[in-house]
C-alpha cells in the first residue's frame, strides 16, 4: 500500500501512536528508515532493517496496527490541535536534546518553539509542597526569566506549576518558560493547571515525547522527567520529600553531568529531606537566584527586582510565631509552646498575620508565606 | 366469662395503652390470639399456658379468646404476657375481678411463673401514669420515675395471684439489686496534657452548645478529648432526663441507679453502624437508635469519614429539629433526639496529620478524604479544630490541665447567662436574634470582612463564626461580671482559629 500525501512528520507522529512501538523501538526504527518508509513498511507487512532488532511478533503486532492507523487522520488531528512534530534530524529539534543518548526520537510541541534557543534552567519539585516552597519556586521562576533564562518544568501541581507561574509573570520578553509534559498534547493535565497550560502554548512552549490523545498514565511521568533533566543545563530541586519524582529527575541530571542545585530547608520539615539529602551529597546550596546565575555565568545589570516583603518583627509574638514557622508548618499548639504567650496572644497574632498574608493556614497547619530565598542578597553580593 | 385488663406496648420510645379483653367460653380447648400481635407477643399463648399450669393454677377447659384492643396498632414484645395470664385467671374466677380494677400489669412470664424483666418498662408505664402498676421487680425504679401512682412488683405469678387474692400481702420493692452498676465515672478534663487549642474548644463546645469537629492524626487524641465533654455538661433538666429515660429503657439500656438519666449520656456508635442504628428503627417494635440514646448528650462519631454517606445524612433530620421520625408502612413514630455531635477525622488518608509537604497524599485524595464528609453536614459545626499529636515534654512531665469541675462551673454560669439574655444557648443563636445578642466591635468586624474579601470566609461561616465567639466571649467574662455585650476582635480571632479551613480553592497558593 502506498500512504500518499504524507511527509516525514505526520508519518512519524503515526508511528509513534502505534500502541507496540515503545519510546526505544521507535528510536530504532526512525534510526535506520525515514518516517515514511518505515510507515509504508510496516503497512505492506515489508520487514524491517534487521539492526532494529524486532522480533517476528512484535513486528506482526506493528503490522497490523501500521494498516489500522490513518495517518490523514492524525496529520487532521495535529493541525487541529496546533501541534508541530519535531524530528531529531530537523533543524527545528532542540539541540540541547539531540545529544543526548536517550533523546526522544519525535517530539511533539506547542507554543514557540524558539522558546528553548537561550540559557535553561529546570526547576522542579514535589507536587505536594508547603507554601514557602511554592513561594521559592515562583520567585525562582520570575527573578530567572527577568534575567533572560529559559524555566523548564513538568507542569505538576505544586513546585512546577509554581515555577512556570513564576516565568509567565515576569512577561513574554523575558526568558519564557518551557514545560514538558507526560501525555498528549491535545488535553491539559492536571485539569487545575489548565489555565497555564493554555498560557504556555500561546505564548512560551508545551512538549511531549507523546502523540495526541495519550492519556496521562503513571510511567509516562519518570520518562518525562529524562527530558526534563536533558534541557536543562543546571537543575535545581526547589522540595521534595526523601523519595519522589524530582529525585528521579535529580539522578538524571546527574547521569548527564547535569548540575544539579537544591533549596535547604528545615531538618525539620519532611517536605525539605530530599533537598536536603541532595546538598548532602554535594548538591549546591540555591538561596537565591544569583547563586544558579553565578553557575550559569551570567552576570546581571545591577539593580534589585525584587521587591522584598517587609517583615513585622516589632511584636515578638509575632516574631516567634514567624521564627516557627519559617522551619516548617506548625499547629496553633505548638506555636503556643514555642512561644510562650497565652493561647489569646498567639491566636490574635496568628490573626494578624493571616491577614497580613504572611501566613497561611490550612486543616490547622500554619505555614510562612515568603520564598524561603534571601531577597537581598543578589543586590549585595555583585558589589 | 370475660375480663379486661389494662397494659401497654411499646413503639419506639413511647408506650401505647392496651386492654387485654380476655373471653373463656364454650368449644373445643384451644387458645386464640386477636389484635395484631407480632412473633413475640404470639408467643405469649404458649408462655402464658405453661406459667399458669407451673404455678399450681388451672386453665380452662375451654375456648380461650383473648382480643389486643385497639386492634389497630401492632402489639409488640412479651410485656403482655403478664396482663394474658392475669386476664386468664380474672375470666375463670381464680383471681377476684375487684382486685384488678385499679391495676394495670406489664411483665413477661417465664415458663415456671417467673416475672421477668421487659425493656421498655418507664415508658409503657408512662403512658398511664396515674395508674397503680405491677411491673417486674427490674422495673420497679425506672416506673417510680414514670409514673406518678403506685408501683407494685411480684417475682412469680403465684406471688401475684396470692397478694391479688389478698391471701398475701404485696412484696416490698426494696430488697432489689440495684439496676445498674456505678456508670464508668466521666474521664476527668485534667488528663489531657498540653492541647490548649483543642481544650479551649471543648469548653466553648460546652458552654455553647455547638457542633464540634476534630480533625487531626491518629494518636492526636481526638477521642480521649470527646469523651471528656460530657464530664464538662451540667445535669440534664427534669424534662430532658425524662424523656433520656423513656428511651434508654426502650433500648433496654442499664439505667442509673435512680433510675433516671441525670447525667448526659455519651454516645459513639462504630463506622460500620448502619442508618437503622443511627436513628432508630428494627421490623418489631423500633428501638430508638444512637441518635436518641445521645439526647441530651453527645453523639461521637469517630473516623466521620468512614460513616457511609446515607448514614451521615440521616442524621440530618436530628440535627435540624432534635427528634426523629421512623416511618413505616402503616406507622410512624418520632422520638426525641437532641444530641451535641462531636465529629472526629484525620485529615487524609495517610494518617500523616496532613502537615503542608510532609504527607504522601496528594491535594485530591485529601480532597476526596474530606469531601466524604458532605457540605451541608460539615456545615453545622461550629467549631473545626486541628488537634495536634502533644508534645514529648507535655506527655512527660507536663502539669495536669484543668480538672472538669472548674471548667464545668465556667461553663454551667456561661449556659445560664446565655439562657437568662436569650433563651437559648449560643449555638441556636440565628439571624435577628444573633444581630441583637452578638453584635460586633469595629475592629471584630473589620477582621471577618478582611476574611470574607479574601475568601477564607463563608457568609455561612460568617454566622458560625459569630455565635462560637460569642460563646468565647461570655466565657472571658469573670463571675459576677456581665459579659461585654459587643464582641471583641480577640474572641472573634480565636473563633477564627477553631474553624480549621478544610478545602483549599486553588493549589498553586501564589500571593
Amino acid at each position: 500500500m502506498r500512504v500518499p500525501d504524507v511527509d516525514d512528520r505526520i508519518a512519524a507522529a503515526t508511528l509513534a501512536g502505534l500502541g507496540s512501538l515503545s519510546r526505544a523501538r521507535l528510536r530504532a526504527v526512525l534510526d535506520h528508515h525515514r518516517p515514511v518508509e518505515a510507515l509504508e513498511r510496516l503497512a505492506v507487512g515489508a520487514p524491517l532493517d534487521r539492526s532494529v532488532g524486532l522480533s517476528v511478533e512484535v513486528h506482526g503486532r506493528l503490522v497490523a496496527q501500521a494498516r489500522a492507523a490513518d495517518p490523514l487522520d492524525v496529520g487532521l488531528r495535529l493541525r487541529g490541535c496546533g501541534i508541530t512534530v519535531l524530528l531529531r534530524d530537523s533543524p527545528d529539534y532542540p539541540s540541547a536534546l539531540a545529544a543526548d543518548a536517550e533523546a526522544p526520537a519525535v517530539l511533539f510541541a506547542r507554543g514557540r518553539a524558539s522558546a528553548l534557543g537561550g540559557r535553561r534552567v529546570a526547576v522542579v519539585g514535589t507536587r505536594n509542597a508547603t507554601a514557602a516552597g511554592r513561594a521559592t519556586a515562583t520567585e525562582l521562576g520570575r527573578d530567572l526569566a527577568t534575567a533572560g533564562v529559559t524555566v523548564v518544568s513538568g507542569l505538576a501541581l505544586g513546585i512546577d506549576a509554581a515555577a512556570h507561574h513564576g516565568a509567565v509573570s515576569a512577561g513574554t520578553a523575558a526568558g519564557g518558560t518551557v514545560a514538558v509534559v507526560g501525555n498528549g498534547l491535545d488535553e491539559p493535565y492536571p485539569r487545575r493547571n489548565a489555565a497555564l497550560f493554555e498560557a504556555l502554548c500561546a505564548d512560551h512552549l508545551v512538549l511531549s515525547e507523546w502523540p495526541p490523545d495519550t492519556p496521562p498514565e503513571a510511567f509516562r511521568f519518570p520518562l518525562r522527567n529524562r527530558i526534563i533533566a536533558a534541557l536543562a543545563e543546571v537543575l535545581i530541586v526547589v522540595e521534595s520529600r526523601e523519595r519522589g519524582g524530582s529525585l528521579i529527575t535529580a539522578r538524571a541530571a546527574l547521569d548527564r553531568g547535569i548540575d544539579v542545585m537544591a533549596v535547604p530547608g528545615s531538618p525539620r520539615t519532611r517536605a525539605a529531606a530530599g533537598t536536603n539529602l541532595l546538598l548532602r551529597d554535594g548538591a549546591a546550596p540555591v538561596t537565591c537566584a544569583q547563586d544558579v546565575l553565578d553557575v550559569l555565568s551570567i552576570v546581571t545589570p545591577p539593580g534589585n527586582p525584587i521587591a522584598s516583603r517587609p517583615s513585622p518583627v516589632d511584636d515578638p509574638v509575632a516574631a516567634a510565631v514567624l521564627e516557627r514557622c519559617r522551619e516548617g508548618p506548625a499547629t496553633l499548639d505548638a506555636l503556643v509552646a514555642s512561644s510562650g504567650a497565652g493561647i489569646t496572644a498567639v491566636v490574635t497574632t496568628v490573626a494578624g498575620l493571616l491577614t497580613a498574608g504572611h501566613l497561611s493556614e490550612h486543616a490547622g497547619w500554619l505555614e510562612a508565606t515568603g520564598s524561603r530565598l534571601r531577597p537581598d542578597l543578589s543586590g549585595s553580593r555583585r558589589s | 366469662m370475660i375480663a379486661a385488663i389494662r397494659s401497654s406496648t411499646l413503639l419506639g420510645a413511647r408506650g401505647y395503652p392496651v386492654t387485654v379483653e380476655v373471653h373463656v367460653g364454650r368449644g373445643l380447648p384451644a387458645f386464640t390470639m386477636l389484635g395484631l400481635p407480632d412473633e413475640a407477643c404470639r408467643e405469649a399463648r404458649d408462655r402464658v399456658r405453661a406459667a399458669v399450669l407451673s404455678s399450681g393454677l388451672a386453665w380452662p377447659d375451654a375456648k380461650v379468646t383473648v382480643n389486643l384492643a385497639p386492634p389497630r396498632h401492632r402489639k409488640t414484645g412479651s410485656g403482655l404476657d403478664l396482663a394474658i395470664a392475669v386476664g386468664v385467671l380474672v375470666a375463670t374466677e381464680q383471681v377476684p375481678t375487684e382486685s384488678v380494677a385499679d391495676l394495670a400489669f406489664v411483665g413477661e412470664l417465664g415458663l415456671d411463673g417467673a416475672v421477668r424483666d421487659i425493656p421498655g418498662v418507664a415508658p409503657m408505664v408512662g403512658v398511664l401514669p396515674t395508674e397503680d402498676w405491677v411491673v417486674p421487680p427490674g422495673g420497679v425504679t425506672e416506673a417510680t420515675v414514670a409514673a406518678s401512682g403506685r408501683i407494685r412488683t411480684a417475682a412469680t405469678l403465684r406471688e401475684l395471684v396470692e397478694a391479688l387474692a389478698g391471701r398475701a400481702g404485696w412484696r416490698s420493692p426494696n430488697p432489689l439489686p440495684p439496676l445498674e452498676p456505678a456508670a464508668g465515672a466521666v474521664p476527668d478534663l485534667a488528663d489531657v496534657r498540653g492541647q490548649p487549642l483543642a481544650r479551649l474548644a471543648l469548653e466553648v463546645a460546652a458552654a455553647g452548645g455547638h457542633h464540634l469537629l476534630l480533625v487531626g492524626s491518629p494518636g492526636a487524641g481526638k477521642t480521649m478529648l470527646a469523651r471528656r465533654l460530657p464530664g464538662l455538661l451540667p445535669d440534664l433538666d427534669a424534662a430532658v432526663a425524662l424523656e433520656a429515660t423513656m428511651v434508654h429503657s426502650a433500648a433496654g439500656m442499664a439505667l442509673p441507679a435512680g433510675g433516671l438519666v441525670v447525667r448526659a449520656p455519651f454516645r459513639a456508635p462504630h463506622h460500620t453502624s448502619s442508618a437503622g442504628s443511627l436513628v432508630g428503627g428494627g421490623s418489631h417494635h423500633l428501638r430508638p437508635g444512637e441518635a436518641s440514646l445521645a439526647h441530651g448528650g453527645v453523639l461521637f462519631l469517630d473516623e466521620m469519614g468512614q460513616f457511609a454517606p446515607a448514614v451521615l445524612d440521616s442524621l440530618r433530620e436530628a440535627l435540624e429539629t432534635g427528634q426523629v421520625t421512623v416511618g413505616r408502612v402503616n406507622h410512624h413514630v418520632t422520638m426525641p433526639a437532641r444530641f451535641q455531635l462531636v465529629g472526629a477525622t484525620n485529615p487524609c488518608p495517610c494518617g500523616e496529620g496532613g502537615a503542608p509537604g510532609s504527607c504522601e497524599c496528594d491535594e485530591r485524595s485529601r480532597q476526596r478524604y474530606l469531601g466524604r464528609l458532605s457540605g451541608p453536614l460539615l456545615d453545622r459545626f461550629d467549631l473545626r479544630v486541628a488537634v495536634s499529636r502533644p508534645e514529648v515534654d507535655d506527655l512527660v512531665d507536663g502539669e495536669p490541665g484543668e480538672p472538669s469541675v472548674v471548667v464545668a462551673a465556667r461553663v454551667a454560669r456561661t449556659r445560664s447567662r446565655s439562657i437568662e439574655r436569650s433563651g437559648m444557648l449560643n449555638a441556636y443563636l440565628e439571624g435577628a436574634d444573633l444581630d441583637r445578642w452578638a453584635p460586633l466591635d469595629p475592629g471584630a468586624a473589620a477582621l471577618l470582612r478582611h476574611e470574607m474579601e479574601a475568601g477564607r470566609l463563608t457568609g455561612r461561616g460568617y454566622h458560625r463564626l459569630r455565635r462560637t465567639a460569642r460563646t468565647l466571649a461570655d466565657l472571658a467574662a469573670h463571675d459576677g461580671v456581665d459579659p461585654p455585650a459587643t464582641i471583641a476582635e480577640e474572641h472573634v480571632a480565636v473563633a477564627l482559629s477553631m474553624r480549621t479551613v478544610l478545602r483549599r480553592s486553588s493549589m498553586v497558593g501564589v500571593r
